[in-house]
């Protein structure tokens, strides 16, 4: 049983280089240039630096869209390097946001006047920049604490909201901003980062599984270079797969799924549906996972009439419900496939 | 249930100033008692009791059954507590204080409007049972505590604690105990130095006898319980009563009145004088404007449960058509009525628990669809219960009646209803709460190694039942222990026993000597269908003499390695005995034996482990075949 | 010696004998840097003896070597106990034993593990391993104080977080870890483990009735071992024909669902009821007796089809009002209830 670790050299000190980084810090856009598909945006934005004149602006879009890297590479932009430091105030979800914090922290720092230095490389605008990032998990109170400060020290301070849904920010809020909108990725977007990481990493990859990847991501770039890094982990210097992407996505197999649905549409025996699901749940997937994959094979689904689909797609959508406050993954699974042969009757 | 004889007070009611009725016209001896003559004689009769042992005077009731029972050295009644109970206004502590009076005693009062914390009770009772107001009457003091159930359980507590500590006065010890004896007293003079009984009668009052504050009480009290009066028998009083203050009023107007009032005779009597200041004629329309139906009384969880199970009577309908004459029609009405009666109380959980578990025993038609809709309902009462209580939401409190309401919508019928106290969930939960314990004492004995993998739920859903079945071994059969194969199974068993820390105990149950397994795993994995013993007492025991070999022979490993560097310091004669044991030291560790052998020297060697000097053996079971070797340890 | 189940349970990746591919995996993760984990699956598929492993294989048999503390932490309104499994190397804890509070475990303690470094100078890696356990169960509060922490102390802490369904796990904490998904193992994959045990402890087993103790322990490999080890200590003989014991409660299911199948009246709604107290008392969790109601009946045959629609229907609909409610015996009796019109509705 030990076998494994005699084998195993006991004096082998683990050598540690640099502090290994994740591939999403290590590969995250330093220039306006070279940030991907948001290229109306980028182009607005570029105008505005060279004019010196920076708006308050709230960025908004799905995750992993490139917002927070933006905002942060036109600060290097503005300030170069050096000066950022001192220059931007950055507070994320994670830091404690309360009304107080508004209230001390960030007042404080807009409050406090720009220092003359400056890097001659850069522009250096007269003003700081405060960045909110998820800025929509922000309270009202809070929010609304902002508003007024926002006002105040325009002078000095710029700020620039960070969001996933621009509802959730409040009107007078939104309104003292310039919205910019980040769009998802498409996948040809994508699959160009990837293979551009992939070549610095040395990964051993092929088109096939990038577009894979791409597409599983729905979009989202961040999540796309998370999956690769995994990918390539369990990987090592083996070509990596699309059923490892797959895998590290959680994303079920279509077979899977298909397996699922034929049985659901071809039996009317309820032990055989029993045996079908349980199938499906003893490999673990999550639930969430299952209805969305089933709903997306339902959709395309030529054999099922439009009544039929929006039938079952008013279950689905109960079930997420379900799913989300905690209801047994296997009764609902059951229930939708039970949905799904009793439409197809 | 007070008569009120109105002669007395004839040449009364010319000169004394304007009292209240209540009061004018209450009983002031036994003779004026009126109502349900049972009762009364009941309360006297326990009054009667104490007669020896306070005023030693009359025959000691030796011949008393409950006396020669209960064998009391001062010839107390059984119960040294008696508990009044009934609605309010039905004369309690009418009852109480006339039958007190008439027995000769000093009353002392306790009642809701005095501070009924324990040390304050404590002084309170002490004054009261020491001293006696010598200066008037030579009467003993007895203590009359009024609304009992007022005390809470929890703050108040002390409380009821204290009363009992009183009532256990024999086995009391506390000082303060000691001083409550009345000083005077023969008896007790006797027994100075002993702890010092309660030698004076107690009588509690209460509406609700169900309140949990006084649960511990109630295994000590006589309970006395009141019902109310009859209204036609009201009427007849208040009619009476009157005539006499010259107030007209015809009989059915009266009873309208009682009727309104449920019985309660003191609220009648108010309200009759409240009517008496402004006219001289009582009018049916007067009766109703005063509200007296609303009354605000706190009323039983068992008279709602009634309420809401039992469709009331026609004529309390038709009064009540009268009250709510706004309402138009039938389904508003018991609504307003049992709303206002639910939220007055205001024990909705309790209500709700009683529904719940009352409500399938009744007959009823087309069942599914009136479970299923009261299922929503339930539902919906377990929602407003959560959020209130979870989020905060206090407003969703006014909600609450109107679930338990439904009740009475889907399940109420003519008959008497046989409700019984809602008390399934609680055991439930107790037990819940027993069996949580013990599944964290048999997890916390497993050894770190094994339990690892495992958490509450799985031990209880996938674990434990199995468990139970691997320690409860099929031997090969009973004649053959001695087999080598039962004795690997044996050794096995106990080795799996001791990693996860069971053990077979002895207990005696029904008289009988059996062996449990502790912590007691059985009762988690087992169901009512088969609560019987899993195995024999012989498997059971053999596991456990097993498991005892296994500890020592562990125990034994330890320790006489320790003997055997040590061997050198110790003295001749001690040297000599261990000489003999280490040649079965040395067998015990020396060559691979049979089981047989094992058993025996391990034995040994644990016996000789700590010296004896004396060497006792008992064989226990009378014949060959159970004959077993014990230890003196498994008798201490 | 000790169960079976613990016995013969592998203790390094290389013996691991279900999903030997993910195993590989596994070990190429122990090699190069060591990412945080979630890893999922059904319960007995094997989650904690692959984690068991894994520590294993990053720290060495040091990480073997494990004690028991109790921590406990202040609040404002109470004192929390909880238990902590920990070696030189690593720590283990039961967040959701202190329920809401699970956020406050988290501050304390994983601050103060994280702050801490690695004082063993031979230790094979420079992090401290945290693994968590029943990871859904935790509050989204604790997720959200997870996930910045799982950001900053990542040079010094790992975690791994094992639960049954990443369902109730927030995006961002599933995005900042690899997931490892642990399947239950097939039939035959424990048939034979069974076989290879009984081989071992010298008792016959046959091929087919190795196959009807994995069916009916539904794949759960630790359910089939402790059956199996339970029929060899209560019978000599293991022929095809013997009957292969169920645990208790299940069996009370059983007797639930076939009353509510023979007679469907209010009487047998206050015997399910009775029934429904004990189990609960028994620490059975309502949700899963819910559960197993709805698929004993939904699998009977004498139920027409019809109803079953109505019936799992229901039985989603209850066990969503009771996750929600406070009184489960109420939403588990609706559902009974209404499993009971669903099959009368049917019958005539």
């Amino acid at each position: 049983m030990n076998t494994f670790f005699q084998a195993r050299p006991s004096s082998s000190v683990n050598v540690h280089e640099e502090i290994p980084q994740p591939w999403i810090e290590k590969y995250r856009p330093k220039s306006m240039e070279s940030i991907s598909a948001q290229e109306q945006t980028v182009a607005v934005l570029k105008k505005t630096i060279e004019s010196q004149n920076l708006p308050h602006m709230l960025f908004y879009g799905p995750p992993g869209t490139g917002k927070t890297s933006t905002i942060l590479a036109l600060a290097r932009e503005l300030y170069g390097p050096k000066l950022m430091k001192t220059r931007i105030l950055e507070l994320n979800a994670s830091d404690e946001r309360g009304i107080q914090v508004i209230r001390d922290k960030v007042k404080n720092f807009a409050r406090t006047a720009v220092s003359n230095r400056r890097d001659s490389d850069y522009p250096c605008p007269p003003y700081k920049i405060v960045i909110l990032d998820e800025a929509d998990l922000m309270t009202q109170d809070a929010q609304s604490a902002l508003r007024r400060v926002i006002e105040t020290y325009s002078k000095v301070t710029r700020f620039c909201l960070i969001c996933n849904y621009v509802t959730r920010i409040i009107e007078p809020l939104a309104s003292r901003c310039a919205k910019f909108r980040f769009k998802p990725l498409d996948i040809s977007n994508t699959t160009s980062r990837l293979k551009m990481i992939c070549e610095q990493e040395a990964v051993n990859y092929s088109p096939q599984t990038l577009e894979e990847l791409a597409k599983l991501s729905e979009g989202d770039l961040r999540k796309a270079i998370m999956y690769l890094q995994s990918a390539s982990k369990l990987h090592k210097k083996e070509m990596i797969t699309s059923e490892s992407i797959r895998e590290i996505a959680g994303v079920v197999s279509d077979d899977l799924i298909n397996s699922l649905v034929e049985s659901a549409k071809s039996n009317k025996d309820e032990t055989q549906l029993e045996e079908a699901v349980t199938k499906v749940i003893d490999s673990g997937f999550s639930a969430i996972q299952i209805l969305s994959q089933v709903q997306d094979r339902i959709l395309d689904d030529f054999q099922f009439n439009e009544a039929q689909k929006a039938r079952i797609g008013e279950f689905i959508g109960q079930f997420d419900k379900y799913l989300a406050d905690g209801t047994d993954e296997h009764l609902v699974i059951l229930n939708l496939i039970k949905v799904i042969s009793d439409t197809n009757e | 249930m007070s008569r009120m004889e109105i002669d007395s007070y004839d040449n009364e009611i010319t000169n004394i100033k304007p009292k209240l009725w209540v009061d004018k016209y209450r009983p002031k001896s036994y003779k004026d008692l009126v109502g349900d003559e049972s009762v009364n004689r009941d309360v006297l009769t326990w009054l009667v009791q104490w007669n020896y042992c306070v005023f030693e005077k009359g025959t000691p009731h030796k011949d008393n059954i409950i006396n020669t029972q209960f064998n009391d050295r001062w010839d107390r009644p059984e119960k040294k507590i008696l508990l009044l109970t009934g609605p309010p206004g039905c004369g309690k502590t009418t009852l109480a204080h006339v039958v007190a009076t008439h027995c000769g005693y000093n009353i002392v009062e306790i009642n809701a409007s005095d501070d009924r914390t324990g040390q304050v009770i404590k002084n309170k009772i002490k004054d009261a049972l020491e001293t006696r107001s010598a200066v008037f009457n030579k009467k003993p003091n007895m203590i009359i505590i009024d609304e009992i159930d007022g005390v809470s359980s929890s703050g108040d507590e002390n409380f009821v604690k204290l009363l009992l500590d009183l009532v256990d006065g024999e086995k009391q010890s506390s000082r303060d105990v000691n001083q409550l004896m009345p000083k005077g007293n023969k008896t007790s003079k006797k027994k100075k130095a002993v702890k010092k009984p309660l030698l004076r009668p107690i009588i509690c009052i209460c509406n609700d006898q169900y309140t949990a504050a006084l649960r511990p009480l109630k295994a000590y009290a006589k309970i006395v319980n009141f019902k109310r009066m009859q209204s036609n028998r009201l009427a007849k009083r208040l009619k009476e009563i009157c005539d006499r203050e010259k107030l007209s009023a015809d009989i059915t107007t009266l009873f309208v009145l009682a009727e309104s009032a449920e019985g309660d005779l003191r609220n009648c009597l108010t309200t009759l004088q409240f009517i008496k200041q402004s006219s001289n004629k009582v009018t049916r329309e007067l009766i109703l404007n005063t509200n007296i139906g609303q009354k605000d009384a706190n009323k039983s969880l068992f008279t709602i449960w009634e309420e809401i199970f039992q469709i009331r009577s026609s004529k309390i309908r038709s009064h009540d058509s009268v009250v709510a004459r706004n309402s138009e029609n039938n389904v508003d009405r018991y609504i307003s009525r049992l709303e206002f009666l639910i939220s007055t109380n205001g024990e909705y959980e309790k209500l709700m628990q009683g529904c719940f578990e009352n409500y399938l025993k009744y007959n009823f038609h087309d069942q599914k669809f009136k479970i299923s809709q009261i299922n929503e309902w339930i539902h919906f009462y377990d929602q407003i219960n959560h959020r209130s209580n979870s989020m905060q939401l206090f407003g969703l409190f006014a909600y609450f009646p109107y679930p338990i309401i439904c009740f009475h919508r889907f399940f109420s019928g003519v008959a008497h209803p046989h409700l019984e106290y809602p008390r399934k969930d609680y055991e439930c939960y107790v037990q819940q709460q027993a069996n949580e314990n013990i599944m964290s004492s048999a997890l916390n004995g497993i050894k770190t190694k094994y339990r690892l993998t495992l958490n509450r739920n799985i031990f209880i859903t996938e674990f434990v039942s199995y468990l139970l079945k691997i320690v409860s071994p099929e031997l090969e059969s009973d004649n053959g222990l001695s087999s080598n194969l039962n004795k690997s199974i044996l050794s096995r068993v106990a080795d799996i026993m001791l990693s996860f820390n069971l053990k077979y105990i002895q207990k005696i149950e029904d008289g009988k000597t059996i062996y449990a397994i502790e912590p007691p795993i059985d009762q988690l994995a087992l169901f009512s269908n088969k609560k019987r013993a899993f195995r024999s007492d012989m498997t059971k025991r053999l596991i456990a003499k097993e498991i005892d070999i296994k500890i020592e022979s562990a125990a034994g490993t330890r320790s006489i390695s320790v003997q055997n560097q040590k061997s050198s310091s110790i003295s001749q004669s001690e040297s000599k005995s261990l000489k003999g044991q280490e040649k079965q030291i040395l067998d015990f560790f020396g060559r691979p034996k049979t089981n047989m052998e094992l058993d025996k020297e391990s034995r040994q060697s644990g016996g000789n482990l700590i010296k004896p000097k004396v060497w006792y053996r008992y064989h226990e079971g009378s014949s060959k075949a159970v004959r077993t070797k014990m230890k003196l340890k498994n008798f201490l | 010696m000790s169960l079976w189940i613990d016995k013969y349970r592998p203790t390094t990746l290389e013996n691991l004998t279900f999903n030997q591919g993910l195993s590989r995996k596994l070990k190429n993760l122990t090699d190069s840097d060591f990412p945080h984990l979630l890893i999922f699956g059904p319960s007995g598929a094997g989650k904690k003896t692959r984690i068991l492993c894994i520590l294993k294989e990053l720290f060495g048999d040091g990480a073997e070597k494990i004690k028991i503390d109790q921590r406990s932490f202040e609040t404002q309104r109470k004192k929390l106990d909880i238990n902590i499994i920990s070696s030189k190397y690593h720590i283990e804890l039961t967040p959701s034993d202190v329920g809401t509070y699970d956020k406050i475990v988290f501050q304390e303690l994983l601050t103060e593990i994280a702050q801490t470094q690695q004082i063993d100078a031979d230790a094979k890696q420079r992090f401290k391993v945290v693994v968590i356990n029943e990871a859904d169960e935790i509050t989204r509060d604790a997720q959200a104080a997870l996930r910045r922490t799982m950001e900053k102390y990542m040079s010094n802490l790992r975690i791994i977080l094992c639960c049954n369904s990443t369902s109730r796990i927030i995006e961002p904490i599933r995005s900042r870890c690899m997931l490892i998904r642990v399947p239950l193992p097939s039939i035959d994959e424990i048939s034979t483990t069974l076989q290879h045990i009984a081989s071992n402890e010298e008792i016959h087993l046959s091929k087919s009735l190795a196959d009807k103790i994995s069916l009916q322990s539904q794949r759960n490999p630790r359910k089939a071992i402790l059956t199996f080890e339970v029929m060899a200590s209560q019978k000599k003989k293991l022929n095809d024909n013997v009957e292969i014991p169920k645990v208790d409660w299940e069996q009370v299911i059983d007797d639930i669902v076939g009353k509510i199948v023979k007679t469907q009246a209010a009487e047998t709604l206050s015997t399910v009821r009775q029934k429904i107290y004990e189990l609960q008392s028994h620490c059975i969790p309502p949700s899963l007796i819910l559960k197993k109601i709805a698929l004993g009946l939904f699998t009977n045959e004498d139920i027409h089809s019809k109803a079953k629609f109505d019936i799992i229907n229901s039985a989603t609909h209850y066990d969503h009002r009771l996750r929600t409610g406070r009184h489960s015996i109420f939403h588990i009796e609706a559902f009974v209830s209404s499993a009971m019109s669903a099959i009368l509705s049917t019958k005539y």
